[in-house]
């Protein structure tokens, strides 16, 4: 997803779409950033739906989602800055465990459970997309001019 | 003047998306597709689910079963495994047992296999390793209920598939199924907790932060009679709770009483029967004493009661108590054998012995029959359709006679 253009994402979009090595360079990278956010939300549902998975195969899941994603992201026209995926996942996170102490019950360890893999999904859902919304949707350049203007005000006093 | 931020198009849909999915999370309560919690403690008469048959745990079968004699009519053999609590439970459609790492069901015609259900894990390598069982089966709501390590896993009655599985820090034995709800106590998250769970869904009606285990339901005064020794403690003392909310309601005073568990009293007309040294007999209302009689009970096999009297174990016979008073009736000198807890079907009270099973009369404790088989030593006793259930550990055999 990409928001709005202003000049601070001038290095998301170079007038050039980047090379192939410049794309695996950005999908490795996605990846192993994404792997927070996206890659947990895949493995939390899998390991609730799973009963007794074989060690490993939750994670597995949730990288392979990961790589799809990130794969999607590096191969746009304009693939977003590391520094913004970055912010995206750790956003998430901390949407995730503050929704999590707020709406979600104490249900204990329940594997095997349509109900327990809802609820991880439903959750990971709402931060996934609010996080997509602050670092992707919304247009910062406002804030950002006014805090600049903020700062050089108080350097010339 | 700048621009204030604003939000893109994308950035508004996947905000209302966010705020609708938070919106469904926090409706999302496990209170919506769980069912109510359903204390039932009646069990279908011809059916031994449990532990002792029923949530009274009173070992008592209103339906005849072989009542002069019996023979093997089938019998299943397993592997010589070491059996440490098996059980047996039956149902006109199944009869179900545990190995230690499977749960298996048997047709009641012929005694062959119906489904076996493997409890295993998966060790770092990906290789297949046995989660040892710790519980016999036991039914509740279409779904049989087995502890293998560390949880408590519900089974498709019908299929033995897995449909939940509520994991713990700590292994665990002892489960009373109530109804539609599952009692068991273990160490979860930081804490020992006693838990009711749906049968179900698995998902949890409440949880309570203390050691205590669930042993029996008095379902006149709604109490969930349990268990509480501290860890490393040799005596414990008896709970009356609220099944509904895991509230105490009572305590006893400190007893002489090893290993409570695994003697799972008996409850019977508002009164709770333990049974480890002397029999003791507490009113299921206020956790009152209420007669207390001599003997030398042995630890591991609870009492049995048919209403009238309370029947218990020692290493050299039988005794029958007054279930109102705890006057002796009647002792029979049977040298009990194995770990089954006896069990009654109408007059008939069924004793594990060296080489098989014997028959005594429940009236006066004179011998009925006895009945031999491979293995001997029952480790599980339950009486259904008319049919007396074995389990030892050669496997399972079922015997009828004359009822």
């Amino acid at each position: 997803m990409t928001g709005p253009t202003d000049a601070a994402d001038a290095a998301d979009r170079p007038d050039e779409p980047p090379g192939t090595a410049m794309r695996i360079g950005y999908a490795v990278a996605y990846f192993l950033l994404l792997g927070f956010s996206v890659g947990e939300a895949v493995r939390a549902v899998t390991e609730a739906l799973l009963l007794s998975p074989a060690f490993g195969t939750a994670t597995a899941v949730g990288s392979v989602a990961t790589a799809a994603v990130a794969g999607l992201l590096s191969g746009g026209r304009h693939p977003p800055s590391t520094g913004r995926v970055l912010a995206f996942s750790a956003v998430a996170v901390v949407l995730r465990l503050g929704l999590g102490a707020l709406v979600g019950p104490a249900v204990g360890d329940l594997r095997g459970s349509p109900y327990v893999a809802a609820d991880a999904g439903l959750t990971w859902l709402a931060a996934l997309l609010l996080a997509a919304t602050v670092v992707f949707g919304v247009d910062w350049s406002g804030p950002r001019e006014r805090l600049r203007r903020h700062l050089d005000g108080d350097r010339g006093e | 003047m700048t621009a204030p931020s604003t939000l893109s198009r994308r950035g508004a849909l996947a905000a209302g998306g966010g705020l609708l999915a938070s919106l469904a999370a926090a409706g999302l309560s496990p209170d919506r597709v769980r069912p109510e919690m359903r204390l039932d403690s009646t069990v279908p008469t011809g059916s031994w689910p449990g532990r002792k048959r029923d949530p009274r745990r009173t070992g008592y079968q209103p339906v005849p079963g072989p009542r002069t004699g019996a023979s093997v009519r089938w019998r299943f053999l397993t592997p010589r495994d070491p059996t440490a609590s098996p059980g047996v439970v039956a149902t006109p459609e199944h009869v179900l047992a545990v190995r230690p790492s499977s749960t298996f069901a048997l047709r009641p015609g012929d005694g062959s296999l119906a489904w076996e259900t493997g409890h295993r894990e998966r060790d770092l390598l990906g290789d297949g390793t046995n989660e040892f069982v710790q519980s016999g089966p036991q039914l509740a709501a279409g779904h049989v209920l087995t502890v293998a390590d560390i949880s408590l896993y519900g089974l498709d009655t019908a299929t033995g598939s897995g449909d939940w599985a509520y994991g713990t820090n700590s292994s665990f034995r002892e489960v009373l199924a109530v109804g539609n709800t599952v009692f068991f106590g273990s160490l979860i998250g930081d804490a020992d907790r006693l838990v009711a769970l749906s049968a179900e869904t698995g998902l949890p009606y409440w949880r309570t932060e203390t050691v205590a285990r669930p042993l029996a339901y008095a379902p006149d005064d709604g109490i969930l009679v349990t268990a509480r020794s501290p860890a490393g403690a040799d005596n414990g003392v008896l709970q009356g709770r609220d099944a509904r909310s895991g509230a105490v309601e009572w305590t006893t005073a400190r007893l002489d009483l090893p290993l409570l568990d695994a003697s799972a009293p008996a409850v019977g007309d508002g009164r709770v029967y333990v049974a480890s040294g002397p029999v003791y007999a507490f009113d299921t209302g206020d956790g009152s004493e209420l007669w207390r009689a001599p003997y030398g009970t042995d630890a591991f096999r609870g009492p049995v009661t048919d209403g009238d009297r309370v029947y218990v174990t020692s290493e050299g016979g039988v005794a029958a108590f007054d279930a109102a008073t705890g006057e002796e009736r009647w002792t029979a000198d049977v040298p009990v054998q194995g770990f089954a807890t006896p069990a009654i079907a109408a007059d008939r009270l069924y004793v594990p012995v060296d080489d098989g099973v014997t028959a005594l009369v429940t009236a006066d404790g004179s011998r009925a029959f006895r009945a031999t088989f491979p293995g001997g030593r029952p480790s599980g006793l339950a009486v259904a359709d008319g049919r007396l259930y074995v389990r030892n550990e050669r496997g399972v055999f079922a015997l009828e006679g004359e009822r």
